[in-house]
């Protein structure tokens, strides 16, 4: 995998040896784009960030909270001087003294590792600052501007944008924000060992050989199946929480675009593998409390929606729904997609709209 | 200084929850008004602003954890200690505990935070006997 390369302060001495401006069309042209999930050009990123002046920050976001995402973890665990090296450059890049590194309370374990990786880049590059801030599970610090009200020590709700945190960020200074698996990829672009194509993928459910692998993009779902060697026969697959619930089809090529077509979002690619023998409603009556859990309560469509479309849930699998219920709970997740303020929100119905359409006999209705 | 989460996290792990003269120590030394310092404390579920039970299990409730049998542990938790989520007892409390990332070692569950991975019912049977 690549991810495993070892950087060993090469990729950041060939970054402090050209100009921050040709460290960013180095990115530009690598095609990088975030991992974590939204996919925005992450050159584009640092250049919004490295035009503003005066102090600024950079903020790497290990808060992998996502359910069946764990891909992360595994950089943390097995390869943390990429993420580590990869910030320094980043903070070479755009001027920035001080970086942070955001990483879930679950993850305690990873911090010792992580910290001796920050002692021994510091030691080299003592003009750097790097502090580790602990979350303390809420999911929703995963949004950019949530997880920056985290670290200035306030409840994680996210603010409007604009402005966005390349122009007012931490403390209203100018932040770039980027994803643990994003970072790793500097330093392997800054030493010419980045392939553009692959990406990591957690797959964990009803598998025999569940964990982090890497494919390229656009390989068939059978072809990742086969490797993590499912028990029983497959019905769906599940996106995280968020990503929504994909019915079944060994041909599909793994691709944003495909996944799309199917209103399903690949997002940061963790696979829960859903065999016959789960049911779906069950399966969503714990999204959805999930959702409720993790809405940070800020507009009304994601906290109180939710609740109502609980209710719903439980209604289908108790005694089954009404006509008019049927069609409320297609109304509600339409409308808590259409008009939650953030991702959260927006993000929370997809596998329940999917099932609607796709899985129709799984959820009860009388007759 | 250190930052607010992570001075909340240090009383956590000394005292188990955050005490409220202990809250009230850190506003003085913060600066912070105990207003902000409650309101993050309150919104993040790793804080607690009460003593816990003794044991607090928590059951992992998400896909992953779920397909490999997280709602059959729950019941045999329930059985086994005559208990109900959310409804402590003297010595126990059960929650239902959203992903922490180990959905390759599904299914999952804590007792107080420790982690044990690829439950089945025999292990948990051993884990319980402190816990009756």
């Amino acid at each position: 995998m690549q991810i495993e390369k070892k950087p060993n302060f090469k990729g950041i001495e060939n970054a402090l040896k050209i100009s921050p401006e040709a460290v960013i069309d180095k990115i530009k042209l690598s095609k990088l784009t975030g991992r974590g999930g939204a996919c925005f050009p992450t050159g584009k990123k640092w250049e919004i960030a490295s035009a503003n002046q005066g102090e600024k920050f950079f903020i790497i976001n290990a808060d992998e909270s996502e359910p069946g995402n764990f891909k992360d973890q595994y950089i943390l665990k097995n390869n943390p001087d990429l993420i580590i090296e990869g910030l320094l450059i980043g903070c070479h890049t755009v001027n920035a003294k001080k970086g942070f590194i955001y990483i879930r309370d679950e993850y305690k374990d990873l911090i010792k590792n992580l910290q001796d990786s920050v002692n021994k880049y510091i030691k080299k590059y003592p003009q750097f600052d790097i502090e580790i801030i602990l979350g303390a599970g809420a999911y929703v610090c995963g949004e950019e501007t949530a997880i920056i009200e985290s670290i200035e020590g306030f409840p994680g709700i996210p603010r409007m944008k604009p402005p966005y945190p390349g122009e007012k960020g931490f403390q209203g200074k100018p932040t770039v924000i980027n994803n643990a698996e994003t970072i790793a990829m500097i330093p392997l672009i800054m030493n010419n060992e980045f392939n553009p194509e692959l990406r990591l993928f957690s797959l964990s459910g009803n598998v025999k050989k569940p964990g982090v692998y890497e494919f390229p993009l656009g390989i068939k779902l059978k072809e990742i199946m086969e490797k993590a060697e499912p028990e029983g026969k497959i019905k769906s697959i599940f996106m995280g929480a968020s990503g929504g619930c994909l019915k079944y089809d060994p041909e599909i090529k793994v691709t944003q675009e495909a996944f799309r077509e199917k209103n399903v979002c690949l997002g940061s690619r963790g696979i829960i593998v859903i065999n016959e023998n789960q049911s779906l409603i069950r399966m969503l009556k714990y999204i959805t409390e999930f959702f409720i859990h993790e809405s940070c309560g800020k507009c009304t469509p994601c906290r109180e929606g939710n609740a109502r479309i609980l209710e719903l849930i439980e209604k289908s699998i108790e005694k089954g729904l009404t006509k008019e219920e049927h069609e409320r709970l297609n109304d509600l997740a339409n409308y808590i997609k259409e008009c939650s303020f953030c991702g959260l929100g927006m993000s929370s119905t997809t596998a329940l709209l999917n099932i609607l359409k796709e899985f129709k006999e799984e959820i009860k209705c009388l007759k | 200084m250190k930052r607010l989460l992570m001075e909340l996290h240090a009383l956590q792990d000394k005292y188990g929850f955050l005490p409220k003269k202990r809250l009230e120590k850190l506003s003085k030394k913060t600066n912070i008004p105990l207003a902000i310092i409650y309101s993050t404390a309150t919104f993040y579920s790793g804080f607690e602003l009460e003593k816990q039970p003794k044991y607090v299990i928590g059951v992992v409730t998400c896909p992953s954890c779920i397909a490999n049998g997280a709602l059959e542990l729950i019941e045999y938790i329930e059985k086994t200690l005559n208990l109900e989520i959310n409804n402590p007892n003297k010595k126990c409390l059960l929650l239902k505990l959203q992903c922490i990332g180990r959905c390759y070692d599904a299914p999952v569950i804590t007792i107080n935070k420790k982690i044990y991975t690829k439950m089945n019912k025999e292990k948990l049977s051993d884990l319980l006997k402190k816990c009756r």
